[in-house]
């Protein structure tokens, strides 16, 4: 085939234009040193390098949680630390109040002590982080997660989930906690309880006379005694213990509406081993009766009374007037001071979990960071050039091209003109 | 039936009988105006002769509209009145080859007669029976909590509680939440499920026993017993679906105690248990009162009050003073009588009575919708009271409900069990002792009850409602009864319904209403604005006069717009114009107007219908003497009190009516013919002649003189033939429904019933969006009607607990933390998870028993990289929710760009080769090779140089051969 001139001197233009592109663009790639990456030739190497930038992407936002994760714990840890030592002190007080022979000043003085303890607890538990989230609202964002009302009384309105920020692929630490896990979930021998309750407890029992829990001989005057027991409401439930020289026999029962039949009837059904009986005289007052010539009230603890600190009372049988009062066996100091040991246990183990958590998130972060020191050898991998490759082809398109070149000149430089004439 | 998916709101879910058809089919062209249609209602034939009617039947609906709009009646009269279909509670409907007529009988022959048979001109119909039964509806969770309907039975469960039955696998059944009362309320919304019959309920004391038969009440000297009452035995109950229980109550324990203790128990048989405690103190004396009242409190609350004021209401407000300790509240039922409540249903105590006097006061207890109780107590005669130096012990009842028969028993005893009207019926009553009134409101289906005719014609149903309702009143022989039926669209109104029971109960008992003095024109006309005060009962209404136009007096003639008229032309006019407003507790109760008289016209004021108290209406003493002048009232005005027509020749000698004149109570005897006596305190009685002869009625004429207007005609055990009838009860009209209040120290007694196509109607309302199945347990293939409102959310409000609750740790059950209400459970499998409203629950590890897990929703995360979890996510394809994945899809994206760029430019490549293939054939063509052309040149170059050549030899040789010559 012929073809013209013309036609002739424009595709050698044309190829001459294309090695000048390719050329030009393995001389940037060699320059840069990165790859001229073509959807149509590296679509796999632009797939993996999309995922990557995305994973990296997505692990620099770990490193990043792990750093801020271990700040906070750091303050939780702080916190918690706060929070044991107010324990200890709680205990120490616990003991040094626990004396029957403290003047009422000096329980006082203990009373305001357990107070201020009390409020400082309180503080610690609306504790908020430098961002200013709180450290036990768990994820309701409440900024102060518990309140006390005008009796004292501390209620938790944050939430019972605790916030969670994830570190790696599939972990995820805690930021910070429920307030109701650590301050309202203590386990002690009898369930769980509030920490502040606690501290009421306390307070409370510092309020009572320690002796007037256990009755005096009921029956050194007379042989039956007169007991008035308190008003149930609709129902309650009573438990008491009465000791004779035969030994301590406990009875328990649910009253309903001041019918404290049902209780003199539970006392008879033992007389035989505790050799007590009673007899129902109406208006919650109940007669005792005893082999023994001596008998003593004690451990008496009720639930639902209308009166929570309602007391028993001893009456002259003759006079109906109050000899003496029994109160309840509810705050004992032995129950206090073994649940302050648990509370301390309790936080002792939520500060254990700060611990686990920062080290989960420390580990988190080192391996996050490893994560990224591959993630960006692949990606270089991916992106970088390979400059001998480049290079060898460069000069063998070079030679490609000079040797067109050379043809191409040869062969115009020549024309049948040349030879005319 | 099929599922409803997340559902916010269900409306009168209904399922419909079917109503008895009759099919007639004959060629219309045999009609003539001697055809005649029979049908057989009940026992009786009734016929209806076309007539000339017949010409305009062009085809069957002409014929149902001639039927159904009552043009064509009855032959023969009943009672005296040609009967229409609608009379005989039929509807016809049809199209150009049949007439179907539909009855309106749902098996109760109270209201309508059956439909048994029917011919038209000799062509005897085809009967298609009707289906009552109930359709048993059944709603129910896809976890198996059953929201409404009747608890199904083990054989049932098993049957229907399968996942092929779209409940989720692991669904287990449970009553617990079943509607019976008014509402129960589940995950926060209301569940109501109302029938005609109402629900089976059981009131009994907490003795165990039957409240008829001992309600628990105990009245004796002081000292009070020290000990409470027990129940002797245990309480059995057995369901319908064969479940029991024995209950016993704890010592001490009291109503309130017991019915909670019950529930706990009992409320998975679909049984509810609620506790109510009413006494009732009346005829209190008026003497100084002292008594201990004890409730929940144990101090006595002393209450003392000097009651010789008559002052109930101090008495009221110091027993309420305590009601924070006692858990009691007061409220005045009479002007002697209050009634106290003990909410919660325990025990009212009353001790130490003291009264100054010698008096007494009555003790009675009432149930839940002010009834007194009917037990041997209660009942006794005399009346239990209470005196100096007793107590009273008041115990509560105890009321069973449940949408199932069920029995209760104790010690072999059964205890009655009745499906109550106003029950979850479709009568609703509400005691509100505050007011010492009860209100009723009527539920209706306009939907259900109104009469339709099919497009085609053929599928007719007639209106099939009714509402009867009774009170027993003074007559312990006869009740006051009104009963309504046939109501139809707009009319199917819970307020038409109870305003036009009011006017038929009205108008079956007395008649009220006072005249004032005929007056001229002369006498004077009041002015606009002018008023009077009426008392009925114990309402009170206000009449203002209105619209009364000007007029100019000119000598004896008098002016009106200009128009001149003699005087009493004038007062015609000016009668005709002016108009009273009515004021008062019920719209429209009085009617208030002049009517013409004998020398003028005088002033009327009647309460419309009747009053069943068989109160006056009266003038109350707040109307000043000017405005009683103006309107010519003076001391020889009257009022009356009549009763209906009767058969005057009776030959008996019987109290026929009883007239209580300021507390002075007369009887009326009625003895051959003649009434005695003729007077009483000031008030004429008179037998009146009636519209015929030998009928007349009772009249009680009372003059303005009498000092004490309050007077009050009351029906006796021998009124029912003397046209008396009435009951110790006002009736208002409400917003609602109407209301009955107490009068004096009487109490009535109601029933009602309702019949509609609809046996029963299911609502709910705020259920946020929960999937309820919906099956029908009935023998009859339910027609369902009802409007159903979904409701979908982004974040699910819902927060679940999930509780461990079995020993092994694998049972799991999931409540809802707001309300507590039980949702599901799921036993945990192999790989300890369990699926559970579109979360996989992944337990690590096996829960110890009443172990809790709290799933929370919050739309208020912050600063948890909670985002970042979830575009984390999204990554990769979640199986569950199938959602995510745009890391593979962009990938894939990737990669098909890729290929498709490839392929795109290897396209590029090849036709750039075959482009330039053919411009190098173009090329071949057109262009110019200069080396060819060159060569080309030259050869023609060289070939002219040769043909020159030939040319420059040829004129040589020619040159030559001339030169040669």
């Amino acid at each position: 085939m012929t073809i013209g001139t013309t036609r002739f001197f424009q595709n050698n233009s044309e190829l001459f234009s294309r090695l000048n592109e390719d050329l030009k663009s393995l001389q940037s790639q060699a320059g840069s040193g990165k790859a001229d990456l073509k959807l149509s030739e590296n679509f796999r190497d632009v797939a993996k390098l999309s995922a990557a930038d995305e994973m990296r992407s997505q692990t620099k936002q770990f490193i990043a949680n792990s750093g801020r994760v271990q700040t906070d714990l750091e303050t939780l840890d702080l916190a918690m630390d706060r929070l044991q030592n107010v324990l200890i002190r709680l205990q120490e007080v616990s003991v040094e109040s626990s004396n029957d022979v403290l003047l009422p000043e000096e329980r006082q003085r203990f009373i305001s002590e357990a107070k201020m303890l009390k409020d400082e607890i309180f503080e610690i538990a609306n504790q908020s982080d430098s961002f200013g989230n709180s450290l036990f609202g768990g994820v309701s964002g409440k900024s102060l997660p518990f309140e006390m009302a005008g009796n004292g009384k501390v209620s938790f309105v944050g939430s019972a989930m605790a916030k969670q920020i994830s570190v790696s692929n599939g972990l995820s630490v805690m930021q910070n906690f429920s307030g109701a896990d650590i301050f309202q979930n203590a386990e002690g021998p009898n369930g769980r309880f509030s920490v502040f309750e606690l501290v009421d407890d306390l307070i409370n029992s510092l309020s009572v006379d320690l002796s007037s829990t256990v009755s005096t001989n009921l029956l050194k005057s007379a042989n039956s005694a007169v007991i008035e027991l308190p008003d149930t409401g609709p129902d309650a439930e009573i438990s008491l213990t009465l000791a004779t020289a035969a030994g301590d026999t406990s009875f328990s029962a649910s009253i309903y509406g001041n019918d404290y039949s049902a209780f003199v009837t539970h006392i008879n059904s033992k007389t035989a081993t505790s050799g007590i009986t009673a007899t129902y005289l109406g208006g919650n007052r109940v007669s005792l009766q005893a082999t023994s010539s001596e008998l003593k009230l004690t451990n008496f603890t009720q639930n639902g009374m209308t009166d929570p600190n309602s007391s028993l009372k001893v009456l002259d049988p003759n006079t109906s007037a109050t000899v003496e009062t029994v109160a309840q066996n509810k705050i004992n100091f032995g129950d206090i001071s073994v649940r302050i040991t648990d509370a301390f246990e309790h936080f002792a183990t939520k500060r254990a979990e700060v611990s686990a958590a920062s080290r989960r998130a420390q580990d988190a972060e080192e391996a996050n960071m490893d994560i990224l020191v591959g993630l960006e050898e692949d990606i270089a991998d991916i992106e970088d050039a390979d400059l001998a490759a480049v290079l060898t082809r460069i000069e063998m398109l070079m030679t490609q091209k000079e040797a067109a070149q050379a043809t191409f000149t040869r062969i115009t430089s020549k024309s049948l003109f040349d030879f005319l004439g | 039936l099929g599922e409803l998916q997340n559902l916010d709101k269900l409306e009168d879910l209904t399922a419909l009988k079917q109503q008895t058809k009759l099919q007639i089919a004959t060629p219309i062209a045999n009609l003539s105006a001697t055809s005649q249609l029979r049908v057989t209602v009940g026992n009786t034939a009734h016929t209806f002769t076309l007539g000339s009617h017949s010409s305009s039947i062009k085809n069957y609906s002409d014929l149902a509209e001639l039927m159904n709009s009552g043009v064509i009646r009855t032959d023969v009269a009943v009672n005296g009145k040609n009967l229409t279909f609608s009379d005989l509670g039929l509807l016809a409907g049809g199209n150009a080859t049949s007439l179907v007529i539909s009855s309106a009988f749902l098996g109760n022959s109270d209201t309508y007669s059956e439909l048994t048979a029917g011919e038209l001109s000799g062509t005897s119909g085809l009967l298609i029976p009707g289906h009552t039964d109930f359709a048993g509806l059944q709603v129910l969770t896809k976890e198996g909590v059953h929201l409404a309907g009747t608890p199904l039975s083990q054989t049932q469960i098993q049957s229907l509680i399968s996942s092929a039955n779209g409940f989720s696998e692991g669904a287990k059944y449970t009553a617990s939440h079943l509607a019976s009362g008014e509402v129960t309320s589940y995950l926060g919304a209301e569940v109501s499920r109302l029938t005609t019959r109402g629900d089976y309920t059981s009131a009994i004391s907490s003795l165990a026993k039957s409240s008829t038969i001992d309600s628990n009440i105990a009245i004796g000297a002081m000292p009070i017993p020290t000990a409470r009452a027990k129940m002797a035995a245990p309480l059995k109950i057995e369901t319908a679906t064969g479940l029991s229980l024995n209950y016993e109550a704890s010592q001490g324990m009291m109503a309130g105690q017991i019915s909670a203790a019950l529930n706990d128990k009992i409320s998975q048989y679909g049984i509810n248990a609620s506790a109510y405690n009413f006494v009732e103190l009346y005829e209190i004396p008026s003497e100084t009162v002292q008594f201990d009242l004890k409730g929940d409190n144990f101090t006595p609350a002393r209450i003392n009050m000097d009651m010789s004021t008559g002052n109930i209401q101090a008495l009221v407000n110091q027993i309420n003073t305590y009601s924070e300790s006692t858990g009691i509240f007061a409220s005045r039922s009479a002007s002697n009588a209050l009634v106290l409540e003990h909410r919660g249903g325990n025990d009212i105590n009353i001790e130490a009575v003291s009264i100054s006097g010698s008096g007494s006061i009555k003790v009675r207890q009432l149930d839940q919708y002010g009834e007194v109780i009917n037990s041997p107590q209660n009942t006794a005669s005399p009346a239990p009271e209470i005196s100096t130096g007793k107590y009273a012990i008041l115990g509560g009842q105890i009321q069973l409900t449940s949408p199932s028969d069920f029995e209760l028993s104790t010690n072999d005893v059964d205890i009655s069990v009745v499906q109550s009207e106003f029950a979850s019926g479709f009568i609703k009553r509400a005691f509100d002792p505050d007011n010492s009134s009860t209100s009723y409101s009527f539920k209706t289906l306009k939907h259900a009850d109104s009469a339709a005719i099919g497009a085609a014609g053929l599928a007719s149903v007639a209106a099939s409602s009714s509402y009867k309702f009774e009170i027993k009143g003074d007559n312990s022989n006869s009740s006051l009864v009104a009963n309504i039926a046939g109501l139809n669209s707009e009319d199917l109104n819970g307020q038409i319904v109870a305003k036009k029971l009011a006017s038929e109960l009205r108008q079956n008992s007395v008649q009220a209403g006072i005249y004032g003095n005929t007056f001229s024109f002369a006498d004077g006309f009041p002015s606009n604005g002018d008023t009077l005060e009426f008392r009925l009962g114990d309402q009170t209404y206000r009449a203002t006069l209105n619209d009364v136009p000007s007029y100019v007096i000119e000598d004896s003639n008098v002016k009106i717009d200009g128009i001149t008229y003699s005087q009493s032309e004038a007062l015609k006019q000016i009668v005709a114009s002016s108009n009273f407003t009515i004021s008062g507790p019920e719209d429209n109760r009085i009617r208030v107007g002049f009517t013409e008289a004998s020398g003028g016209f005088k002033l009327y004021a009647v309460a419309n219908d009747g009053v069943i108290s068989g109160h006056s209406l009266r003038l109350t003493s707040n109307n000043s003497s000017s405005n009683l002048n103006a309107f010519h009232f003076d001391n020889t005005s009257s009022a009356f009190i009549q009763g209906d027509e009767f058969d005057t020749t009776q030959a008996v000698n019987q109290v026929i009516a009883r007239l209580n004149v300021g507390g002075t109570t007369t009887d009326i005897t009625f003895d051959n013919g003649v009434v005695t006596p003729l007077t009483a305190n000031g008030v004429t009685i008179s037998l009146e002649q009636g519209s015929s002869v030998n009928t007349g009625f009772l009249k009680i004429s009372i003059p303005n003189s009498v000092s004490d207007q309050d007077i009050r005609l009351s029906a006796t055990a021998n009124s029912a033939n003397f046209g008396i009838n009435t009951a110790s009860t006002q009736l208002t009209l409400t917003e609602g429904g109407f209301n009955l209040s107490e009068y004096g120290s009487d109490r009535i007694q109601v029933s009602g019933s309702v019949e509609s196509l609809a046996s029963e109607t299911i609502s709910i309302d705020g259920l946020s969006g929960e999937d309820l199945i919906i099956i029908s347990t009935g023998n009859i293939r339910p027609s369902i009607l009802g409007a159903a409102t979904s409701s979908t959310h982004n974040l699910n409000p819902r927060e679940i607990s999930a509780q461990v609750t079995s020993d092994d740790g694998r049972t799991v059950v999931l409540k809802d933390t707001k309300t507590g209400d039980y949702l599901g459970s799921r036993t945990l499998s192999s790989t300890n998870n369990f699926q559970f409203r579109g979360f996989d629950w992944q337990f690590d590890g096996i829960g110890n028993k009443n172990d809790e897990f709290l799933l929370s929703t919050s739309g208020n995360r912050q600063d948890d990289a909670s985002n970042l979890v979830r575009f984390n996510r999204l990554a990769s394809l979640s199986e569950t929710s199938g959602k995510g994945g745009y890391s593979e899809i962009y990938s894939n994206l990737v990669t098909d760009t890729g290929f498709k760029s490839r392929e795109a430019e290897q396209r590029l490549e090849t036709t750039q080769a075959i482009h330039d293939v053919a411009l190098d054939r173009k090329s071949e063509f057109s262009g110019v090779d200069l080396d060819t052309e060159a060569a080309r040149l030259l050869e023609q170059q060289q070939a002219y140089q040769a043909l020159a050549k030939v040319l420059s030899t040829a004129k040589e040789l020619v040159d030559t051969l001339l030169r040669s010559f």
